[in-house]
């Protein structure tokens, strides 16, 4: 079973987008800032990430770096309410996959999993 | 330009471009429309106001300031819901969401999909989900003022607060570093007509940074509607 980890500071979100990728068919699991993400990531090395910005301790952007440093390979979209220009830039330039800005809308949050996840297969049939 | 004069240009131009068309409205529109995106349900956008006011006199100015006149039931007591952030970047100053905890509850089960009237307290996982309606509500706002600066906002992650209406808006002005008489309070709300619900919306610009409303070019009071 593909395995995404869920990083947000709101437990409320880290819920609504677990049960949307558990009834899915991924298993899930769960970070609650970016200091936590990076950790649980080098600990699981889940398949995806789904990741907030805004969050104490370390923010979405600075784990982004991390994760990236880590695994250059990891795939890390990022979920937030932050829909700026040069935010997204510098998480597109930081190495992450997608960008979706909320409010949360499930059929988004699918579709960018289902193409980050199949890259990553294609990606394994041609290596 | 100084970083300082930047942010002061920049809240000059936001609270000095209030017309219908109007970056201030604009940014607003964009925060409602979010809002309403989240909760799924239609959202008006009612009484926006700009107010000079002193800083010692925060919630009686507010009330001589007709300030509530969408919500006669309101009044110093009320047990509110507060949501505040924090903005740095070009747009120093506080964010706050305020509602009456029985709106808070009809909001909780909006935003959990539950059947309105499920919610009967306020738990950690109610909180969570009113604090991630402030987050949402303040940075979209950031949004629409981004497409004009170009320059990234960002607003603190959110804190929440239960208490008296007066309670929770004196605890914004005791953040606030006091080094002018008066203080710049923006407020509008947001309303779901159909059920009654009230969400008041402020943003108070840091005044050790902007300093004076006149030196901004505001008034004693403005209202307006988006």
């Amino acid at each position: 079973m593909l395995k995404i980890m869920v990083v947000d500071d709101a437990q409320f979100m880290r819920l609504r987008v677990s049960k949307l990728l558990i009834k899915h068919g991924y298993e899930v699991v769960e970070a609650g800032d970016g200091a936590a993400a990076v950790q649980t990531y080098r600990q699981l090395k889940p398949d995806a990430v789904l990741m907030d910005i805004t969050m104490p301790i370390k923010d979405g952007l600075t784990a982004l770096s991390e994760i990236r440093q880590f695994d250059p390979q990891a795939k890390v979209i990022m979920l937030t309410a932050l829909g700026q220009q040069a935010i997204v830039l510098k998480a597109m330039q930081a190495g992450a996959k997608d960008f979706l800005v909320k409010p949360f809308d499930p059929e988004r949050i699918m579709k960018s999993v289902q193409k980050v996840l199949k890259r990553n297969y294609e990606l394994g049939i041609r290596n | 330009m100084t970083m300082t004069q930047q942010q002061i240009e920049l809240w000059s131009k936001i609270l000095n471009n209030t017309e219908p068309g109007g970056l201030l409205c604009r940014a607003v529109r964009h925060a409602a429309q979010s809002l309403s995106e989240m909760v799924n349900q239609p959202l008006q956008i009612k009484n926006l106001k700009i107010v000079a006011v002193p800083l010692n006199e925060l919630v009686d100015t507010i009330y001589d300031n007709d300030f509530w006149d969408h919500s006669s039931s309101i009044n110093y007591e009320t047990e509110t819901v507060g949501i505040y952030l924090l903005v740095g970047d070009d747009l120093p100053g506080q964010a706050m969401l305020t509602l009456s905890v029985n709106d808070a509850l009809y909001m909780v089960d909006w935003l959990l999909e539950e059947r309105p009237g499920t919610t009967t307290k306020l738990d950690s996982l109610g909180c969570s989900a009113l604090s991630e309606m402030g987050n949402l509500v303040l940075s979209s706002f950031l949004n629409a003022i981004a497409e004009f600066t170009h320059d990234p906002l960002r607003p603190s992650p959110p804190a929440m607060m239960v208490d008296m209406l007066a309670t929770v808006l004196q605890t914004a002005v005791t953040l606030i570093e006091v080094v002018t008489d008066e203080l710049i309070v923006i407020k509008v709300d947001f309303i779901n007509v159909e059920n009654s619900l009230l969400i008041h919306f402020w943003l108070l610009p840091d005044p050790s940074i902007v300093g004076s409303p006149q030196k901004l070019g505001i008034g004693k009071s403005f209202s307006t509607n988006c």
